[in-house]
């Protein structure tokens, strides 16, 4: 719009502008921008810059009217009009004052003739005189007629009177005759005088011309000025009809405007606000100002500022409005945006200020968690070295109370590591690190391995059942470490909190629960119910909801009882939700709780082996097939022989580790027997089975015959929970225990030096771990990489393999898993399918090997990434953190090359 | 200068070092390493890692430089710097490494750009130390003396 103004602005002034706040392609050349009321046909009329040429006294009528009836108008018309009024005034008054002399005088005259015709009644004719004045005329007559009536009375007396000298009346005939003379041309004078008056009244003429072109000359400026405005101004009367409007819409004749209201004119948003805004101001008769945004079909949407004020006529009566619209669409949208942008930038500076505290917030949390994270690893491996070492004192010659103070220290220590396990666990759900496998595995074995490793180390007369419904399908797929950890973790709670009945596990089938979102459905998913039950002391309602929290427990006098960390059922309820299920329970004080999990699993089929045996070969005995194992859907656990495990810690259990799946019977274990002095009912216990008990690997391997038995040691079922404690404490009871180097005489160890890989992408670190190894005697090959390392591992029979975590090419994890896939089948199609390229030469000397288990320690360093649950996942049997030192590298050594 | 004096400040220096966190006790793990049948041990494995650093920082300046950061080439490069560090005990720029890989994970240009100025930083810090180690223990060797070993328990 203002853009087109101003291109407008170059045109002619004088040609007929059709404002640009309008569009130029509406209307029609014979509409003028004034529009004033009047009759029909004479409608070109003010809008005349050359007034002069078209002036008509009719154009103009009407608004001399108007403005003659208003107190308001141009100031500068009424000041003219006023002007000229005074003037007329004057001269009125001039010829007015000039006509009572010249009336005087000829009353003078008058009577000054009847004088003399009262003194010669004889002269009766009058002279007839033309009366100068009509006004007069009259007056004259009358007194003419007075004349006359005297004349008769006078007669009368005149006729009494004496006329006798003739010289006296000479005399009187003829001073009569001058002074008629006289009055004679005293009236002609009056005449030319009173013409000359004439005269000068046409002259005054003169400034009516002025006023003329005076206004002519305010109509001109006014035009010009507002001919490109973008302003719409009228007169309203009081019924809000038009009767002046300039600069319409071009699309409208006037006589679609004058006489019609607003809102018979418009039609559209604003035209009523408008017209009620007109009304309010001619009722108020106060001048206001408002802006009114109109939404008309005929000319869309535009904004305008109005300015109304009300007109009164001089007696002070309303007789309508003036209005004046300019518009300022523009405007308005420019202030607007304006607002908008001011606004969204105080939102937008909102959002950044609270996303700079979230991500302050967030860092800090971050930090906080790396560094617990960090610190529970950095101190679980001194800790780890504590436990060991008083587990090896355990082993030593020892008094009774010397004992008795071990074991507390013993079974403190696994309470930290385990409060250290259970953060670390937290903090890696928390965190996002925690990752889900998807390994397909036998529920059923689950549940019996579980209940089994709980039957090993339990302490009380309790029962242990489990229960799978025939509908649970053999095999599913699922992240079974951690399924086994919450097992785990929820069967201890069980038998911590219960001191007589049972405790047990049921499996169930059911349909998809609500909670779930329908995405997650899909054919081959199947969710199963496993509630873990007991007839223990149960949970008051009021505690419920505090259950699943971080370090709490139903309440601090169980806690003083109980000990825990309240650590478990939390880690339980993050494990069941990141895996897509629920954790629930229900409670009675001193009948007992359940713990029930929904979990969405995979279906897996059965036969198919080949997958299977690389993935959770741990977790199912391939081994050892017995038919009944795989289908059977109820086991029972009794303790037998009474309490026997009262040396353990603490029942805790929730760090599983698979490769430490303890299957064999707890009787089966005890070769030895040591008397335990703990054991208050003085029952002969048969504790640990340290030295008697143990088994090589390889023995306890074929023994069984079960590929999962590897390295069951006492440890498992004294406790469980140690885990990443155990396996360095086990290497020192073994080498500590006298009866344990006896027995350890394989020809690999005797014949020659060990054969030790290390897998190492590092040249720095390779350099100072091979400098280690030279310094303590040892030398040993460098794979750079997981790729390397397995065919290093498959050419060449290894003693022990050091394997880095984090590698290219391939890491450490997937290596171990790939050499483990082929411990179990003898075959690298694992591998193979992985995309390593085995060479194929020398594959039967690795066959020969394939039941041994290649012990592999990890090299972490201390992430998250790369924890130790991660790398015991993977089958590795033990890591060493980072940076290595010569003692950690001893003492592995020493553990693993006996 | 006097040996006893050189072996001195060789001490002192060796202990300011531990004490300002430049090393920590895993470079003591190197000079329990180095013996009769290897006596370069230490500086062999420094100069290694100097040379190694040295390229890996190169490496990182460039990958950092680039329009779009590949944080899948970054992040090795810093994990193998931090092993290097790690193992030879310079202590500050494996920590700063650490917070570095931190970095990485959340793919912060910004804060890869300020880590590796403190890596850099650090690693200068470091280099410059050992040269200076290794010069006062030449200076030693060179007039005949021992050096002296590093008492273990700061």
């Amino acid at each position: 719009m203002v853009c087109e103004m101003e291109t407008d602005q170059i045109e002619e002034m004088d040609v007929e502008v059709l404002s640009s706040m309008w569009p130029d392609d509406v209307g029609t050349q014979a509409d003028n921008q004034f529009n004033v009321e009047k009759p029909a046909g004479d409608s070109d009329t003010l809008k005349e810059v050359d007034i002069a040429e078209k002036r008509t006294m009719a154009d103009l009528k009407r608004l001399p009217e108007l403005l003659n009836t208003t107190d308001q108008g141009s100031s500068q018309l009424t000041n003219l009009v006023r002007q000229w009024e005074y003037m007329q005034d004057h001269a009125v008054r001039l010829l007015r004052e000039e006509l009572k002399i010249l009336t005087r005088q000829r009353e003078e005259a008058e009577a000054k003739e009847l004088k003399i015709i009262e003194e010669h009644n004889f002269e009766t004719e009058e002279p007839e005189n033309v009366p100068v004045l009509d006004e007069t005329s009259h007056l004259f007559r009358r007194f003419r007629q007075k004349k006359r009536d005297e004349l008769v009375d006078s007669k009368r007396v005149v006729i009494d009177e004496e006329f006798d000298t003739v010289a006296y009346w000479k005399q009187k005939a003829l001073s009569l005759e001058k002074m008629l003379e006289a009055s004679t041309e005293r009236e002609r004078r009056l005449i030319e005088k009173l013409n000359e008056s004439l005269k000068t009244m046409e002259s005054h003429s003169a400034p009516v011309e002025e006023l003329t072109q005076n206004l002519k000359r305010a109509e001109g400026f006014l035009h010009f000025i507002l001919q490109n405005a973008p302003i719409v101004m009228g007169h309203q009367d009081k019924d809000l009809r038009y009767l002046f409007i300039y600069n319409k819409f071009p699309s409208l004749r006037e006589q679609d405007i004058l006489g019609k209201t607003d809102v018979e004119i418009f039609h559209g948003g604003g035209v009523k606000e408008s017209e009620d805004f007109k009304r309010e101001v001619l009722e108020k008769g106060k001048a206001s100002k408002r802006e009114i945004t109109f939404e008309t079909e005929l000319f869309g949407s535009k904004t305008f500022l109005i300015y109304v004020e009300p007109v009164y006529n001089k007696a002070r009566e309303k007789i309508g409005i003036n209005y004046m619209g300019m518009e300022v669409t523009d405007q308005v949208r420019k202030r607007e945006k304006m607002a908008k942008l001011r606004e969204d930038n105080a939102v937008r500076k909102a959002m950044e200020s609270e996303l700079t505290k979230t991500i302050h917030i967030t860092e800090e949390t971050m930090r906080a968690k790396q560094m617990l994270a960090t610190m529970s690893h950095e101190i679980r491996s001194p800790l780890s070295g504590v436990v060991g070492m008083a587990e090896i004192l355990s082993t030593t010659k020892l008094d009774k109370e010397q004992r008795q103070l071990l074991n507390v220290m013993i079974s403190s220590g696994d309470l930290v590591l385990q409060l250290i396990n259970d953060i670390l666990d937290l903090s890696k759900v928390e965190s996002g690190v925690m990752k889900l496998e998807a390994t397909k595995f036998r529920p059923r074995e689950v549940v019996k391995h579980v209940l089994q490793t709980a039957a090993a180390s339990l302490k009380k007369d309790l029962t242990l059942e489990g229960n799978i419904a025939d509908e649970v399908p053999i095999l599913v797929v699922g992240d079974v470490l951690r399924i086994r950890q919450i097992l785990t973790n929820l069967i201890s709670n069980a038998i911590k909190f219960t001191h007589r009945g049972k405790v047990g596990i049921k499996l169930k089938v059911i349909s998809q629960p609500s909670f779930a979102s329908d995405k997650e459905q899909n054919e081959t998913s199947v969710w199963i119910c496993c509630d873990v039950y007991d007839t223990g002391i149960g949970i008051p309602e009021n505690a419920l909801p505090c259950l699943f929290k971080k370090y709490m427990q139903a309440s601090a006098d169980h806690a003083r009882k109980y000990g825990g960390t309240g650590l478990g059922l939390a880690i339980c309820k993050q494990l069941v939700e990141l895996m897509g299920g629920q954790l629930t329970v229900t409670s009675q004080v001193n009948l007992g709780s359940t713990f029930t999990f929904v979990l969405p699993y995979k279906v897996a089929t059965p036969d198919d082996h080949s997958d299977d045996q690389d993935e959770f070969s741990d977790m199912v005995d391939h081994h050892q097939p017995e038919p009944d194992d795989t289908t059977e859907g109820y086991f029972q656990f009794k303790p037998l022989l009474g309490s026997i495990y009262s040396n353990g810690g603490p029942v805790m259990g929730n760090n599983f580790l698979p490769h430490k799946a303890m299957l064999t019977s707890p009787i089966k274990l005890i070769n030895g027997s040591v008397a335990d002095p703990s054991n208050s009912s003085g029952q002969s216990q048969t504790v640990q089975v340290e030295n008697g008990g143990y088994m090589d690997e390889s023995e306890s391997a074929h023994q069984y015959g079960n590929g999962n038995g590897h390295r069951c040691s006492s440890k498992e079922s004294e406790s469980c929970s140690s885990s990443q404690a155990s396996s360095e404490m086990e290497s020192e009871l073994t080498v500590s225990s006298p009866r344990e180097e006896e027995k350890t005489e394989t020809e690999v160890k005797e014949t020659s030096q060990p054969k030790i890989l290390l897998v190492e992408d590092n040249k720095i670190n390779i350099m100072v771990a091979k400098s280690m190894m030279k310094q303590l005697g040892y030398t040993m090959d460098i794979a750079n990489n997981g790729v390397e390392a397995i065919n290093a591992v498959k050419d060449t029979s290894y003693d022990l393999v050091l394997m880095d975590v984090c590698m290219p090419v391939m890491d450490g994890l997937k290596a171990t898993r790939l050499i483990r896939s082929y411990e179990e089948s003898g075959n690298w199609d694992a591998a193979i399918e992985a995309g390593v390229d085995i060479k194929t030469s020398e594959s039967e000397q690795g066959c020969e090997r394939s039941t041994d288990r290649l012990p592999i320690v990890a090299m972490t360093a201390n992430t998250l990434a790369e924890s130790s649950e991660e790398c015991y996942a993977n089958g590795m049997d033990s890591f060493i953190s980072k940076p290595v030192t010569l003692q950690k590298l001893k003492e592995c050594l020493q553990q693993y090359l006996q | 200068m006097e040996l006893v004096q050189m072996q001195k400040s060789l001490q002192d220096y060796t202990k300011s070092l531990f004490l300002d966190g430049v090393l920590d006790s895993q470079f003591l793990q190197l000079q329990q390493l180095q013996d009769e049948s290897n006596p370069d041990f230490v500086s062999q494995v420094v100069t290694l890692f100097f040379q190694d650093s040295d390229r890996i920082l190169n490496d990182l300046s460039l990958s950092l430089d680039q329009q779009v950061v590949d944080f899948k080439k970054v992040d090795p490069h810093v994990h193998q710097l931090k092993g290097s560090s790690s193992s030879i005990g310079a202590q500050r720029v494996k920590n700063a490494c650490v917070v570095f890989r931190n970095f990485c994970e959340q793919q912060n240009v910004e804060g890869c750009h300020r880590c590796l100025q403190q890596v850099k930083k650090e690693y200068y810090l470091v280099k410059n130390r050992l040269e200076t180690l290794f010069k006062l223990e030449q200076q030693i060797v060179a007039s005949g003396g021992m050096i002296p070993a590093m008492e273990l328990g700061f």
